[in-house]
């Protein structure tokens, strides 16, 4: 049998296990981001584009400002040539007001709305790609910190957000899985304690060792606080009830199966 | 001599400690699959010799991933590793088609089960 799995191996063309690993592994993460990623947001580009409009809208109100400048210069030279400068004139606060009044106003007025539209945008990309997921994946991962493991945080691009956010659900899975291991050993752990105390029991009184007696007590005792933690726990699609771990009723188990499917030739261990 | 193996559970620790148990045997792990979709998608293109399969996994579970590659080769030696009750669980893993149902915790069980299959 193991010899025909290999010979299969050999027939479907596998270069090595590592090629092959490699190449699924490429596959699989390319399969990932296609299934997943349908909202890929590259947040390094978003970045860089508000940052391009900001220079840009800056370059421009620099601009303008030169620009008076330079003109708010012109128009004080040949005021000084045609006639002396009046007491209000030497106020620079007001001259400087009146100049950009005269000069061009609505181009500043173009470069105010263009900043103002700027920061809209900024805050607008800010709260709906940035603060609105954090704050759902903040909610989920407290709930989780909490012991509820049924909870799922929605993964819903491929940025960094994203990633933090599979990443807590895959911590949450592994704790799922480690404590219903923990719950499997120590239900079968019980059961072995149990067996040894009935038969430590049915031994005559004076051969029966109190100090062994009292150690399996104990062990069971830990046995019970440890089953005790681990059903303070929600957990994802499983819920254990008395001594077995269960799943809620899916469609999956309730389908039939067509016969040609019911091979049954495999082996269910009890 | 090893076997090629598809290795789906949606733990990451699990899929490891698998992978280990697995390779210690000689067996060939040919792929990993965090859910039902990407088992039936990788037993597709890779058409491993035997799948071990967990139940309970976020997006489509095990046993509707079991159903569809059953579906697509009849075939398909399907072990069942899970953690969830074996004697409630292991007669729908029958009705399915799979070849055992194994609690995930019992290792020897399941590399005699995958020596045997």
């Amino acid at each position: 049998m193991a010899n025909k799995g290999l010979a299969d191996a050999m027939k479907r063309n596998w270069k090595s296990p590592v090629y092959e690993t490699a190449q699924n592994k490429k596959k699989r993460d390319d399969q990932k981001r296609s299934d997943k990623c349908s909202t890929f947001i590259p947040y390094n580009k978003v970045l860089i584009c508000f940052f391009l409009l900001l220079l840009f809208s800056f370059s421009a109100g620099m601009k303008l400002i030169l620009e008076i400048n330079e003109q708010k210069q012109g128009k004080k030279i040949q005021e000084a040539i045609s006639h002396p400068i009046s007491a209000s004139e030497m106020d620079p606060l007001a001259a400087g007001i009146r100049n950009i009044s005269e000069f061009r106003p609505h181009r500043m007025i173009w470069t105010i709305g263009f900043h103002f539209f700027g920061i809209l945008a900024t805050m607008f990309v800010f709260m709906r790609y940035f603060l609105n997921p954090l704050k759902e994946t903040t909610t989920a991962a407290k709930r989780i910190a909490d012991g509820h493991l049924d909870e799922t945080i929605p993964v819903r691009s491929c940025d960094e957000i994203g990633n933090v956010g599979q990443t807590i659900n895959d911590i949450a899975v592994n704790l799922q899985e480690t404590l219903l291991t923990v719950w499997n050993h120590t239900e079968q752990c019980s059961v072995a304690i149990d067996h040894i105390h009935d038969q430590i029991s049915m031994q005559p009184a004076n051969l029966i060792s109190h100090e062994t007696i009292k150690n399996l007590e104990s062990l069971k005792q830990g046995m019970e606080s440890m089953r005790t933690w681990v059903k303070e726990f929600d957990y994802y699609a499983v819920t254990i009830v008395e001594k077995k771990v269960l799943a809620p009723e899916s469609d999956g188990m309730k389908q039939e199966i067509p016969y040609s499917q019911q091979l049954g030739e495999g082996e269910y261990h009890d | 001599m090893g076997k090629s193996i598809l290795i789906v559970d949606d733990s990451t620790i699990m899929r490891k400690m698998l992978r280990k148990t697995l390779e210690s045997k000689g067996h060939i792990i040919v792929g990993e699959a965090k859910d039902g979709m990407e088992a039936v998608a990788l037993y597709k293109s890779l058409k491993p010799d035997q799948v071990t399969m967990d139940i309970t996994m976020r997006g489509m579970n095990g046993l509707d991933a079991a159903k569809e590659i059953l579906h697509h080769d009849p075939k398909a030696k399907i072990l069942f590793l899970s953690n969830l009750d074996e004697e409630k669980y292991g007669e729908d893993a029958k009705r399915l088609g799979a070849k055992g149902y194994i609690n995930k915790h019992k290792s020897n069980e399941i590399l005699n089960l995958i020596e045997r299959l």
